[in-house]
C-alpha cells in the first residue's frame, strides 16, 4: 500500500511542494521595504486587451477586463516568484526557448540593420562576385545536323556559307533549335546545346562561319557574332539587385555570425571524455 | 548593353526580374507554331502547414526565385536548380492557410499563441509530427474542428491567400516568366487520396479558395468552382495520385455511392481537363502487376505506398485504366469523365519548384525528412513510403503560342501538353490524314501537323484508320531517345483493352513485326555517366493504326523513352557515402507521355 502511494506521481508533488516551500520560507530573504511593485501602465493593458480581442473577436467588456487584469497578474506573481527561486536554472524548456529567442533576436538584427549604406552596399558588391559576375556570353547564328546527317554536307555547307550563301531551308528551326541566339550566357547555352558546345564558342572567330562544333545534339556551323568576355557588373547598373541580395545574405548570415560573436566570448573547457580531436580542435582557442 | 539585358545575363537568374521593366502579355514574343514550356503545376511553401511542420519555412516568394535559378537556403543549406523554368504554380493547401498566416507572420494575431509557438520552435520533425498529429490529424479523422486554437478565422485564410496573390504577380514577367494563381484541394475521406490543384486563368480569382474542410467530395469542389465559373471567373481542377486513390478515382461511383451519370460526367470532363501522372510520390501510369505486357512499367511504381494508410495498389488506381474507363463511360452513356491530359509535377513541400534533377537532389523533397542522403537512405516519409522509393518528381511542358497566364493556362485547357519524369526532351503527336513520310524542315512538320489533324489532347473525327505524325528530340543534356511508343487502350465487346505500340526507335532497329531489337547502353556505375553515343537526338515518323474499327472507342498516347541514367539513389552513394538496399534501383529509363487523342463513336 505504501508502496503504491510512494509511486503516486500526485503524491510525489505534494511532497515535493511542501519541502520547497518549507525551504522557500526559511531561506527566502524576506523584503525588508514595503512590498514588490507591480505596475499595470497603459501601455500593457493596451497589450492585453489587443491581445484578447484577436482571440475573442471583440472588445473586452469590463468583466473581461477583471478577467484579463486577473489572470495576467496571477502569471507575473508567479513568474516572479519563480525566478527568485531559481526555477528557471537547468530547466531544458526554458533553456530552449530562451536560446531560440536569442536566435530569433539575432536573425532580426539582420532586418534592423536595414536600410543599407551605399557604402554598405558597395563592400557586399566587391565581396561576392560570385553573385554579380556576368557569365561568358556569346551571340551567334547557328545550323544543326544531326550526327546520322553529318557527312560531306556539312563542309560543303560551311563553304557556301562562307560565300555568303543564305542558310539551307531543310536547316531552318531544325530540332526546334532557333537559328538566331542573341546574347547568351555559357551556362543557358550548354543547357540548351548540351555536350560542350558553350565552351567550344570561346575558340570561334567572331564575324565568320566556322565549325563544325559538337554538342549534346549534333553538329554545328556556327557564326559568332558577339563575345563577351566574364566581368564584374558595375554597382551603378545592378545597384537594386545589390541590394536585394544584401538583404537576403545578411539575414542568412546574422544568425551564424552572432552565434560565432557570442561564442567568443567563451572559453569552452572539455571535461566529458570521448569527443574526437578533430571536433575539440573547433572550439579551442587561437 | 541596356540595363534590361545586363541583368539577365547574371546566370540567367535574372530573366524574370521584377527589376527588370515588365513586358506586357500583349508584347510577349508568340510562335503560332507553339514552343515547349517546361514548369511546375504542383509544390508547397511554407503555407502549406504539413510542409510547415515538417520544416519549411519558405514563401511563395521564395518558391518564384528558385524557379527562376536563384540560390536559395532550403532546411539549412544552399540550393538551386541548373536550369530555371518557364513557368510555376505555387499550390499551397487551402485547408490551414489561415493558421499558415498566424504562424509565418511575426505580429499576426496568433503568432504567439502556445500553440502556435510550439508548432513554430519544435526542435525537430518528432515533436512538429507530434503536434501536427495531436492538434490537426486527431480532431480531423474525429470529424471535429480541425483548427487549432490559434486560428483566427475566415480572415486570417484571406490574408495568406492574398498574400500568395501577391507574390503571384509580382514575380509575373510576361514573355519570360508565367506565375499562375492555384491552389490544392485536399481530400483523402478514408485515406482515399482524393487531392486536386485548383488553377485560374487570370487575377479574377475568389476571396477564399474552397477547401476540404467547407466540403470534401469533389462533386463540392466542382459545384463551387462552377459558382465561380457563373461569377466570370475561369477555372480548371487537376487530381493527382490517383495511385493512392484506393480505386476510388477512376470510380464507379460518386463518393456518395450514387453510379457515374451523365451528369457526373459531363461536370467532371468539364471541370478536370488534365491529370497529374507522376510526382514524388509515384508514378501513376501502369504497373507490372496489372499489365505484364508493358516492358517498360516498371518505373518510379512507388510500392511501398500499399504499405501505409491501406492503400493497396489496385488497377482501378491508374492512370490507364481511367482512360480505359473513361471511353467506356462514352460507350455506355455518350460522356467521357476521365477525359484527361497530362501533366507532370513534384508535390515537393519544400517551396523549391521542380527540383527534378537526379544529381541534385540533394536537400530531397520533404523537409527534415529526407533532407540528407543518410536519412533517405534509412527513413521513411511519414504515413507514405519509404523515402528511397520516392522520386524527385516529374516535370509539365505545354505547348503554347507565348510564355503567359492565358496561353499556358489555354493549352492547359485544351490538353496540349505533356509530362515528362524529369528531362526536358520535347515530343509531338498530330492524329490526322495525308501526313508525308517524311518533312523538309521542323517548321514544316508541324505546320503540316496542325493543317492535317489534331494536335495532342484533341479528337481524330476522321473516316479512315487515324495517322499519327510524332516527333521528338531529346533533352539537350540528357542522353539520346531510345524509341517512341503510341498506346493505344480501346473498349470492344465489353471489355477494356490496351497495347503497346514501338512506332519509331533509333538506329535501324524497328524491325517489320514490329518489335525493336534492344539497345545495350548502360550507364557507368562508379560516376553515374550516361552512353553519349548510342541512340537518337531526334525521333520521327508516321504510324497509321492497322487494328481501326470506326465502331470501336479508342485513345491513343505517346510515349518517349530516352536512354538510361543514373537514379538518385546512385548520386546519394557515389557522393555521400550511403548504401541503399539491394532492391533499390540505382538507374532508371526517363521518359515523356504526351496527352492522349481521342477518337469517339458516339
Amino acid at each position: 500500500m505504501l508502496k503504491t502511494i510512494a509511486r503516486e506521481p500526485l503524491v510525489h508533488f505534494l511532497v515535493l511542494g511542501g519541502l520547497l516551500f518549507a525551504a522557500w520560507s526559511w531561506l527566502a530573504p524576506q523584503p525588508d521595504v514595503g512590498p514588490e511593485v507591480i505596475i499595470i501602465d497603459q501601455a500593457r493593458l493596451d497589450h492585453l486587451e489587443t491581445l484578447w480581442t484577436a482571440q475573442w473577436k471583440r472588445a473586452p467588456a469590463d468583466d473581461d477586463r477583471a478577467a484579463i487584469i486577473d489572470r495576467h497578474l496571477r502569471q507575473e506573481v508567479f513568474y516572479r516568484e519563480a525566478l527568485r527561486m531559481g526555477l528557471d536554472q537547468d530547466d531544458d524548456i526554458i533553456r530552449t526557448r530562451l536560446a531560440q529567442k536569442m536566435e530569433a533576436v539575432s536573425s532580426d538584427l539582420g532586418l534592423l540593420m536595414q536600410p543599407p549604406t551605399e557604402d554598405q552596399l558597395r563592400a557586399f558588391h566587391a565581396a561576392r562576385p560570385d553573385l554579380f559576375t556576368l557569365p561568358q556570353a556569346f551571340a551567334f547564328r547557328q545550323v544543326l545536323y544531326l550526327p546520322a546527317e553529318a557527312g560531306d554536307a556539312v563542309e560543303t555547307t560551311l563553304a557556301a556559307l562562307q560565300g555568303g550563301a543564305e542558310i539551307p531551308p531543310d536547316r531552318r528551326n531544325k530540332l526546334s533549335v532557333p537559328l538566331d541566339w542573341a546574347l547568351t550566357s555559357t551556362q543557358a547555352l550548354e543547357n540548351a546545346f548540351g555536350g560542350g558546345f558553350a565552351k567550344a564558342l570561346g575558340t570561334l572567330p567572331v564575324g565568320t562561319w566556322s565549325g563544325p562544333v559538337r554538342s549534346g545534339l549534333g553538329l554545328h556551323l556556327v557564326q559568332v557574332t558577339e563575345g563577351q568576355p566574364e566581368q564584374l557588373a558595375s554597382f551603378d547598373e545592378i545597384r537594386d539587385y545589390v541590394a536585394r541580395q544584401y538583404e537576403y545574405y545578411t539575414v542568412l548570415d546574422a544568425q551564424d555570425r552572432m552565434y560565432r560573436d557570442l561564442l567568443d566570448r567563451y572559453e569552452i573547457r572539455f571535461e566529458a571524455d570521448g569527443i574526437p580531436d578533430s571536433i575539440l580542435q573547433d572550439y579551442v582557442r587561437p | 548593353m541596356t540595363h534590361a539585358r545586363l541583368l539577365t545575363l547574371i546566370g540567367g537568374v535574372l530573366a524574370a526580374s521584377p527589376l527588370i521593366a515588365q513586358t506586357s502579355e500583349a508584347d510577349a514574343p508568340a510562335n503560332p507554331l507553339k514552343e515547349a514550356y517546361f514548369g511546375e503545376e504542383h509544390v508547397h511553401t511554407g503555407v502549406s502547414m504539413d510542409a510547415f511542420i515538417a520544416g519549411n519555412r519558405l514563401t511563395p516568394d521564395d518558391a518564384y526565385r528558385f524557379a527562376k535559378g536563384e540560390e536559395i537556403m532550403v532546411n539549412g543549406s544552399l540550393h538551386k536548380i541548373k536550369r530555371p523554368l518557364d513557368f510555376v504554380a505555387v499550390t499551397d493547401h487551402s485547408e490551414f492557410m489561415g493558421e499558415a498566416y498566424s504562424l509565418m507572420n511575426a505580429g499576426a494575431p496568433g503568432y504567439d499563441d502556445e500553440i502556435a509557438v510550439a508548432f513554430r520552435t519544435a526542435p525537430d520533425l518528432e515533436t512538429a509530427l507530434g503536434l501536427y498529429n495531436q492538434y490537426v490529424l486527431i480532431p480531423l479523422a474525429g470529424g471535429g474542428d480541425p483548427h487549432p486554437a490559434f486560428f483566427q478565422g475566415e480572415e486570417a485564410i484571406k490574408s495568406t491567400w492574398q498574400k500568395n496573390f501577391e507574390a503571384t504577380e509580382t514575380h509575373y514577367a510576361p514573355g519570360t516568366f508565367t506565375t499562375i494563381h492555384a491552389y490544392e484541394w485536399t481530400s483523402a475521406p478514408g485515406g482515399s487520396n482524393q487531392h486536386r490543384n485548383v488553377f485560374f486563368r487570370d487575377t479574377n480569382v475568389p476571396d477564399l479558395p474552397f477547401s476540404s474542410n467547407e466540403g470534401d467530395d469533389p462533386e463540392q469542389l466542382w459545384a463551387w468552382m462552377q459558382t465561380q465559373r457563373d461569377d466570370g471567373k475561369k477555372v480548371f481542377a487537376i487530381p493527382h495520385n490517383s495511385n493512392e486513390s484506393k480505386g476510388l478515382l477512376f470510380a464507379e461511383a460518386s463518393l456518395t455511392g450514387v453510379p457515374i451519370g451523365k451528369d457526373y460526367a459531363e461536370t467532371r470532363a468539364s471541370m478536370e481537363p488534365l491529370i497529374e501522372m507522376m510526382q514524388v510520390k509515384g508514378n501513376s501510369e501502369v504497373i507490372p502487376n496489372f499489365w505484364p505486357n508493358d516492358e517498360f512499367a516498371d518505373f518510379e511504381n512507388a510500392v511501398s505506398i500499399q504499405q501505409f494508410s491501406g492503400r493497396g495498389f489496385v488497377k482501378e488506381n491508374f492512370v490507364r485504366y481511367g482512360l480505359g474507363r473513361g471511353i467506356k463511360y462514352n460507350a455506355e452513356i455518350g460522356v467521357n469523365p476521365f477525359k484527361y491530359g497530362f501533366v507532370g509535377g513534384t508535390d515537393n513541400h519544400n517551396g523549391t519548384p521542380s527540383n527534378v534533377e537526379e544529381d541534385n537532389y540533394t536537400v530531397g523533397s520533404h523537409g527534415y525528412a529526407d533532407q540528407t542522403a543518410e536519412i533517405r537512405s534509412t527513413s521513411v516519409l511519414e504515413g507514405e513510403m519509404l523515402i528511397s522509393d520516392a522520386n524527385p518528381g516529374a516535370l509539365t511542358a505545354v505547348w503554347a503560342v507565348s510564355n503567359t497566364r492565358g496561353a499556358i493556362w489555354d493549352s492547359m485547357l485544351a490538353k496540349e501538353t505533356f509530362a515528362t519524369s524529369g528531362p526536358r526532351m520535347k515530343v509531338r503527336v498530330f492524329a490526322g490524314q495525308g501526313f508525308a513520310d517524311s518533312y523538309d524542315s521542323y517548321d514544316a512538320l508541324v505546320t503540316d501537323g496542325y493543317a492535317k489533324g489534331v494536335p495532342m489532347g484533341g479528337d481524330y473525327t476522321g473516316t479512315k484508320a487515324p495517322q499519327f505524325l510524332v516527333w521528338a528530340m531529346k533533352d539537350p543534356i540528357g542522353p539520346n531517345l531510345d524509341r517512341i511508343q503510341i498506346i493505344k487502350g480501346w473498349y470492344e465487346d465489353g471489355e477494356m483493352k490496351d497495347i503497346v505500340y514501338d512506332v519509331v526507335a533509333s538506329g535501324d532497329r524497328l524491325q517489320a513485326d514490329g518489335s525493336v531489337t534492344p539497345i545495350d547502353a548502360p550507364i557507368d556505375m562508379s560516376t553515374g555517366a550516361f552512353n553519349p553515343d548510342k541512340g537518337d537526338p531526334e525521333l520521327a515518323g508516321v504510324w497509321t493504326d492497322p487494328q481501326w474499327d470506326p465502331q470501336v472507342e479508342a485513345f491513343y498516347y505517346a510515349r518517349v523513352l530516352q536512354l538510361p541514367t543514373a537514379r538518385w539513389t546512385l548520386y546519394d552513394e557515389l557522393r555521400d557515402g550511403v548504401t541503399y538496399a539491394e532492391d533499390v534501383k540505382r538507374e532508371l529509363v526517363e521518359r515523356a507521355w504526351a496527352s492522349p487523342i481521342w477518337y469517339e463513336v458516339n
